[in-house]
């Protein structure tokens, strides 16, 4: 079976400090996967290696069987980082309608917008809605295109208890692979089939 | 082509619903012709002649204006990590940036053109060809400058490197806009105004061209 992700003695730096050394992860096909750990330990650089936004060092990066440079594995990712990507002077119907433009999808998620308790018809610009509200607009966007492979930093951050469950519930839908980073082990969160502590730029059990 | 129609309407909807950057660079360009204005003793006999470089002056630095604050704003909403992570063309991208640039620029040419011609030169006849003139001028500027806000994007001093390298770059552009403005903005001969127009087209074709084929290793460093 292909991995959904293998990631082979990666090892990233950020000027003269080694965030990651030497990680090595596969995640098979529907597994849901949490890595934790504490602020700054390289949650965020893992995620955004394995999405394509940064190159490792050394070690390599395959993704649904292939690179990210084919824009038909990226067109199979959704992903939710810190900063939204949503235009705060778009309307949150409007982002999710660019953003699946972007993907060639005719669903522009307005479905999940609906169930994560958001109205899509509000006119009022994206830079009008709090943190929650933001988080919530980024995953459906990132849902839009009913990616195979979703990866989501700290989903949970500005969530109320109803915005933590509604999310919750929509990773645990449609079998896909999911993997998250989060720094707080203790919130409510999705049933996962593994949790990996990320310490001292290596991943652990 | 989907993708670059998503981004065009995507720009143009922020840009009616902000109504920013036009009215900013309306207002830094007047500044600028100012300026120059009152460089010229009020009798001078060179405002006239002047005109044209002064108002290709100001197309430039309004241009730097809108450079920086195209990719950048995608750069602080964090949605030029999107559009990384998006399966398009970078080439979409990148005509989608210079596109909109070059649209938002060609409302303040034409605007700026007009009063250039009110108050400096007083010939309104050449008016509209003067006006494409600037236009095809800023293509090639704003193919260029494009790909240079990218590569500068993010550094702290992007502001001062972007001109430094952009300028030696839009000589070519710069001699043969100017002298086709002066043509038809103040009458003023030119022996072979095809080798103009041929040299901006070539200019155009050429900086659209590099840059096309540079943007996507850009995007990615």
């Amino acid at each position: 079976m292909t991995a959904a992700i293998r990631l082979r003695a990666v090892a990233h730096r950020f000027g003269g400090t080694t965030v990651l050394r030497g990680v090595d992860l596969r995640v098979d096909p529907g597994e849901r996967v949490a890595i934790t750990g504490a602020n700054g330990v390289g949650k965020t650089t893992l995620l955004k290696l394995i999405a394509g936004l940064l190159r490792p060092d050394t070690g390599d990066v395959t993704v649904l069987g292939g690179t990210l440079r084919d824009p038909r594995v990226r067109a199979r990712i959704g992903f939710v980082g810190h900063q939204p990507f949503l235009y705060p002077r778009l309307t949150a119907r409007e982002n999710l309608r660019f953003w699946a433009r972007m993907y060639g999808s005719t669903d522009d998620g307005v479905a999940v917008l609906r169930h994560l308790g958001l109205d899509a018809d509000d006119t009022r610009p994206v830079s009008a809605f709090s943190q929650g509200m933001r988080r919530r607009v980024a995953l459906a966007s990132a849902l839009g295109h009913d990616p195979e492979l979703l990866l989501l930093d700290e989903p949970f951050a500005g969530l109320d208890d109803a915005g933590v469950s509604a999310v919750a519930g929509l990773l645990t839908d449609g079998g896909r692979t999911v993997v998250f980073a989060t720094h707080a082990v203790d919130q409510p969160a999705p049933r996962v089939d593994r949790l990996l502590t990320l310490h001292d730029g290596r991943l652990e059990r | 082509m989907r993708a670059l129609r998503a981004l065009l309407w995507k720009d143009a909807l922020i840009e009616l619903r902000s109504a920013e950057r036009l009215p900013v660079l309306a207002l830094f360009s007047v500044a600028i012709l100012l300026t120059l204005h009152f460089t010229l003793p009020p009798t001078s006999e060179a405002r006239t002649p002047a005109a044209p470089g002064f108002l290709w002056a100001a197309i430039v630095f309004a241009a730097l204006l809108e450079l920086r604050s195209s990719l950048e704003s995608e750069r602080r909403d964090g949605t030029l990590d999107g559009l990384r992570l998006a399966p398009v063309d970078p080439t979409a991208i990148y005509i989608g940036k210079v596109a909109s640039s070059v649209a938002v620029l060609a409302v303040l040419e034409a605007a700026l053109v007009p009063l250039v011609a009110l108050f400096f030169t007083g010939r309104a006849s050449g008016v509209a060809p003067a006006i494409g003139v600037a236009v095809a001028g800023t293509v090639g500027l704003v193919a260029w400058g494009t790909l240079f806000a990218a590569v500068v994007g993010g550094t702290r001093a992007g502001e001062v490197i972007l001109p430094v390298l952009l300028f030696p770059l839009i000589v070519p552009q710069t001699i043969a806009c100017v002298r086709l403005l002066a043509m038809y903005l103040t009458g003023a001969p030119l022996d072979d105004p095809a080798t103009a127009f041929v040299l901006l087209a070539a200019f155009d074709v050429l900086s659209l061209g590099t840059s096309i084929l540079l943007f996507d290793h850009v995007l990615d460093a």
